[in-house]
């Protein structure tokens, strides 16, 4: 028998009683409605079959479309797809209870809490908690000013970096930045590995024009460049590139980091696709190092602040590289104040 | 800013609880010609069926022309104006090209056809591309090329902006495919899309800005021009071309042995009373490079409409190939044509083995014995199933299968890798050997040498203008390097000939 035949049937075995007695309902109207039209006055048959299709109608758009909606929405969760939508912003739910439910969830999914279960940002915030900021940098410009003195210019502008890079990561709170921060970061990274890697890595940065004053959420892109190079090139025979697209179009702006390093095989590659929107597991097993961290990370982020139409996607095929394709809106600080204002408004 | 004209955003699709799609992620930008390599077929159907209709989905987004027309939050019931042009022509038989372009299109809102009036219409269009097609002619008449033509002036009329093209480098011949490609980059500089679709990516290679890898229902990578260069095709390639270079150091057989099938005073377009031989385990490839005379061939060899002296000949007697059990014959997709699926897995096998074995159909026991000895090979459980269930590689080796126990003298094969993944076409290449090693000749009957060159032993190319030009097998490096495998000829040159351990 057909699946869904069978999900119905089984469906249907929860349905309430006023349901079942609706059913029965309906179902005299059309035996009653029948008896009228064959053996009485037409008239009243044609009134009688007027009322059943309202009825079943009625039946069929109110209370068989959100059953089988909500059945669906329900299996995704079972599955993963912890992607609830706002409480009220559709009319699947059964009852008032279902309804509360789904509120509760959503509150759940979308906690500070939740948003923290990732353990890259609890390291941040735990850097933030401890660290003094001004004594971090002051050591580093200390030890950049003694380097210098020694002549070690390297050793002095690998501080700086380090400094820099320090500076970006744990002194500001905000959650958007502007993606010339975020590329300056970037580059400020990839100047510390490069002491590490020399020539052997190569990064490229690629932006269309004034693209650049656009939001992004802050800390995105660094780490998915440290996962290209500690994945992807470092473990490469040859030379490493990694290349920093960014691009708009009329939907989005897409942010490309590709790489041509070793790849990843289809199954690993389909693991960390569906990690990115199954979120039950995160939660499930949030300290359970299954590979990925950095990018469910990121995507949860994107998925909060902008919505599940955003997010990253990954391509990779063994020996050719990978690419993490990063979407988001076109917003800039100029838009989100104003949406901001109308938010409290 | 570009426009992008199709996004699939991480779309996961099922049908009757199987997944088809899985995370998967493609976006076209408008005017762009981009490439889809699926290197299995696995999610390719529901792909092309969820491009035109927005049937629900199990999760994600469909965007085409920068609207939201499919999501897994709603159901939508619309249709995309997207054309999908593949090997199945989609005109309506028995009406003309004009009738096709204007009056068949949804919203042609006109009680009375106004033919003059619409051939001026379609004038401008045909100007613009070039092309002498005649609006007055029955689009069954049509070349594979034209017949792609009509269906793209359709879509361009319509207003679709959209074209996704599949394998129609295996219709359209060699010469048109350079006139094809040109039209498309002209539409393509008109804002006009195109998906390209094939399973070879030397042809995708040719036209495409970028290509997308597709598996099992996923897309793997997205190449753009830097990476779609020879190191990244042998890495896709990689178990493939393998045993493509396996084959192609197969102990050759001897050319020069017995004559299995005479073709006598053969006429095609442009060339006149003409014989071909093929020998005893010859692996020949007969390549028309245009469709009228692909066309021609292979009605003769099904129909064998042959008279006077000239027909197929073996022994020096007159045979109708599509008679005789020496000679067996396997057309295009024969897991869909060539089986009886109301007829058993064993009499399907069996059908054609009657010269060989008497009384075979009236004996039980023998059946039995059969079924017995040919588990060995294709596994004791095919047999139960019923021919409608099994797998597409139970269907090929059931009809290879069936071909080695009727062991003839020479298969007749058309196109036989047409529209097949690689996993169908290793297991094709490996069927092909198989009957070659028992001394069985295979001619292959196709407009794309596609993988067929490193089994072949010879080649003949029939040319409407230059007739017809037979290369051996130390001729065909001298094949463009669109020709798959030729560059492996063409690198190894003497060295592939023999296999330094054989």
């Amino acid at each position: 028998m057909d699946r869904r035949h069978t999900r119905f049937i089984r469906a249907m075995r929860f349905l309430s009683v006023r349901f079942i007695v609706f059913n029965v309902c309906v179902l005299i109207a059309v035996i009653s409605m029948l008896v009228c039209l064959f053996r009485y006055d037409r008239l009243d048959g044609v009134i009688y079959l007027i009322i059943t299709l309202a009825a079943t109608a009625v039946y069929y758009f109110f209370v068989v479309v959100p059953f089988v909606k909500s059945e669906a929405r329900m299996r995704r969760m079972i599955r993963g797809f912890m992607t609830v939508e706002e409480p009220g912003s559709h009319t699947v739910s059964l009852t008032p209870a279902s309804e509360e439910m789904i509120s509760a969830v959503y509150d759940i999914l979308n906690s500070d809490k939740t948003v923290n279960l990732n353990k890259r940002q609890a390291q941040y915030l735990a850097l933030q908690n401890q660290i003094n900021p001004h004594f971090l940098y002051n050591t580093l410009d200390g030890i950049r000013s003694e380097a210098l003195i020694a002549g070690l210019d390297n050793l002095a502008d690998m501080t700086e970096a380090l400094a820099s890079f320090f500076r970006y990561t744990i002194s500001n709170v905000e959650n958007l930045v502007t993606i010339d921060e975020e590329l300056d970061n970037c580059r400020t990274y990839f100047r510390i590995q490069q002491y590490r890697f020399g020539d052997r890595l190569s990064c490229r940065i690629e932006k269309e024009e004034d693209l650049g004053k656009y939001l992004i959420p802050k800390l995105t892109l660094q780490p998915i460049l440290e996962n290209s190079i500690i994945h992807g090139t470092e473990m490469k025979i040859g030379e490493g590139l990694t290349i920093i697209s960014v691009r708009r179009t009329d939907l989005r702006i897409v942010i490309d980091i590709k790489d041509n390093g070793v790849g990843m095989d289809e199954d690993t590659l389909g693991r960390l696709n569906s990690r990115l929107d199954n979120r039950a597991e995160d939660i499930r097993n949030p300290d359970k190092a299954s590979g990925g961290i950095a990018l469910t990370n990121v995507n949860n982020r994107i998925h909060l602040l902008f919505g599940q139409e955003y997010g990253i996607h990954i391509y990779s095929m063994k020996d050719i590289g990978t690419t993490v394709e990063i979407s988001l809106p076109a917003v800039t600080e100029k838009q989100m104040a104003q949406r901001e204002t109308g938010d409290e408004a | 800013m570009k426009h992008e004209i199709l996004r699939f955003a991480r779309v996961t699709y099922e049908e009757k609880g199987e997944i088809y799609l899985k995370d998967f992620e493609i976006s076209i930008m408008k005017g762009e010609i981009a490439g889809l390599l699926p290197l299995n077929a696995y999610g390719l159907t529901a792909f092309l069926s969820l491009l035109r209709y927005n049937h629900p989905l199990y999760y994600g987004r469909v965007y085409y022309m920068g609207k939201l027309v499919n999501s897994w939050q709603d159901m939508h019931r619309s249709y995309n104006k997207i054309t999908v042009i593949s090997s199945e022509s989609s005109l309506v038989t028995g009406q003309s090209v004009l009738t096709n372009i204007f009056v068949l299109r949804p919203g042609f809102g006109q009680y009375f056809i106004r033919k003059g009036m619409l051939k001026k219409q379609l004038q401008p269009f045909l100007d613009d591309i070039g092309t002498d097609i005649s609006p007055d002619t029955a689009v069954e008449t049509l070349s594979g090329y034209d017949r792609v033509v009509v269906e793209i002036l359709r879509a361009v009329v319509a207003g679709h902006r959209l074209i996704v093209l599949q394998e129609v480098e295996t219709f359209v011949s060699e010469h048109d495919i350079e006139q094809l490609y040109a039209i498309i980059k002209h539409y393509s500089k008109r804002g006009i899309t195109f998906l390209y679709i094939s399973t070879h990516f030397e042809e995708i290679r040719r036209i495409c800005d970028r290509v997308c890898v597709m598996s099992n229902g996923k897309i793997l990578s997205v190449l753009d021009q830097e990476n779609m260069d020879y190191r990244t095709e042998e890495l896709l390639y990689f178990g493939y071309a393998d045993h493509v270079i396996k084959s192609l150091y197969r102990q050759r057989s001897d050319t020069a042995g017995r004559t299995v099938l005479h073709v006598r005073d053969m006429m095609f377009p442009g060339i006149a009373d003409r014989d071909f031989y093929v020998r005893k385990g010859e692996y020949l490839v007969v390549r028309p490079l245009d469709h009228k005379i692909f066309d021609s061939i292979v009605s003769m060899v099904f129909d064998g409409r042959t008279d006077d002296s000239k027909g197929f000949y073996m022994d020096g007697k007159k045979i109708d190939l599509a008679a005789t059990r020496r000679a067996a014959l396997i057309g295009e997709r024969p897991d869909e044509n060539m089986l009886f699926p109301d007829m058993s897995y064993l009499e399907n096998l069996l059908f054609t083995a009657d010269h060989k074995i008497p009384h075979l159909w009236m004996s039980k026991g023998i059946k039995k014995s059969v079924k017995q000895e040919m588990s060995y090979i294709t596994g004791e459980e095919v047999f139960e199933k019923s021919v409608r269930s099994l797998t597409q590689r139970e269907k090929i080796e059931l009809v290879y299968e069936r071909v080695m126990l009727q062991k003839p003298d020479v298969v007749i094969c058309v196109s036989p890798f047409k529209g097949e993944d690689f996993t169908m076409r290793m297991l094709i290449l490996e069927l092909q050997a198989m009957l070659i090693s028992k001394g069985i000749a295979i001619v292959t009957i196709t407009m794309n040498m596609a993988d067929s060159l490193s089994l072949a032993d010879r080649v003949v190319q029939i040319d409407a203008d230059l007739g017809a030009m037979e290369y051996s097998r130390d001729e065909f490096g001298s094949f463009p390097d669109d020709v798959p495998w030729s560059r492996v000829f063409q690198r190894r040159g003497e060295s592939i000939m023999t296999h330094p351990d054989m």
